[in-house]
């Protein structure tokens, strides 16, 4: 009986803490999203540049002073990001997009599809799809 | 003598008694720890806000909330309230009724979760330049299960890292 009370009490804690959607940004309002814990470097997205089939995205950069780490396809017209790997991926993803959102406009490029790529009710990543390649634009905002 | 005998097995059966007990003392001891390591994972609280270098928030723009489709507990009236009690120009409705003299659209979203009760546990709200639909402002409230407040308390909270009083 202790134990079922003990085993019961964990799980009344455990799912305290169990997941719910994650907020995501409007431009992606009834997409459906990838599973951050699916995903790797060849699916869904043929990611061939800064790609780590561990951690995803690997190439680190610095937008309007928020980090994110990005992750592109051979043509460049995919750009991956992730937000910080924690409690606080949510907040720092949906920043991270629409600060990157931010330059790809502001320098011309047309965005056709974002793809939020979530697990476990937080948002780990966006992968941003435009007409022209554009993840050579990143190069620019690289850190190390 | 007899009576030194017959103490003997009693002391030592009192020996194994505090032995057990002992060990019965470190279990709930063990037990207790896990628990609050669980529980201090539900225990977190940041409230964040973010202005984009070399963008501002005019008190005297026009606010227009766009509600999210998402949004089943009224925090679009929560946050216009919030917005209003900062000393803004805050109106909301669908984005094809925005009218002409908005500066800013206010985007946001809320993560609901159940531990006993429903409570808020993420807040996002994002502040959009009305013609160019680039980001100027966001802010985020993470509130888990322990760190719970009241979704207008909250609301109040994220604005307030935008907009100081």
């Amino acid at each position: 009986m202790k134990i079922l009370t003990t085993i019961a009490l964990i799980a009344t804690v455990l799912s305290g803490c169990s997941s719910a959607p994650a907020i995501r940004v409007s431009d992606t309002e009834g997409v459906d999203s990838v599973s951050a814990i699916g995903m790797s470097c060849t699916k869904p997205f043929a990611l061939t540049q800064d790609c780590s089939r561990w951690s995803g995205p690997t190439k680190k950069i610095s937008v309007g002073g928020q980090e994110v780490k990005v992750a592109g396809n051979e043509e460049g017209t995919i750009t991956v990001l992730f937000g910080e790997n924690n409690s606080k991926a949510t907040q720092t993803t949906n920043l991270g997009f629409d600060l990157l959102k931010r330059e790809l406009i502001t320098k011309g490029f047309n965005i056709v599809k974002v793809t939020p790529i979530e697990s476990a009710g937080l948002m780990f990543g966006y992968a941003i799809e435009t007409t022209e390649p554009n993840y050579q634009l990143w190069d620019e905002f690289s850190i190390k | 003598m007899r009576a030194h005998n017959k103490l003997q097995p009693n002391a030592a059966f009192s020996h194994s008694d505090c032995q057990k007990q002992s060990l019965a003392i470190v279990k709930r001891t063990g037990l207790i720890l896990i628990l609050l390591l669980f529980l201090e994972g539900c225990v977190s609280v940041d409230v964040t806000g973010y202005v984009v270098p070399g963008e501002t928030l005019e008190k005297g723009g026009g606010y227009y909330i766009v509600p999210s489709k998402d949004d089943m507990h009224g925090l679009n009236e929560l946050l216009k309230e919030g917005l209003l009690a900062k000393g803004l120009l805050a109106t909301s409705g669908i984005q094809d009724n925005m009218p002409e003299d908005i500066h800013y659209i206010v985007e946001y979203g809320g993560q609901w979760q159940w531990d006993i009760t429903w409570y808020l546990l993420n807040f996002n709200v994002r502040i959009y330049h009305s013609e160019t639909k680039l980001l100027i402002a966001s802010a985020n409230s993470l509130r888990t299960s322990l760190g719970r407040k009241s979704p207008k308390f909250i609301v109040s909270e994220t604005l307030g890292k935008l907009f100081k009083e």
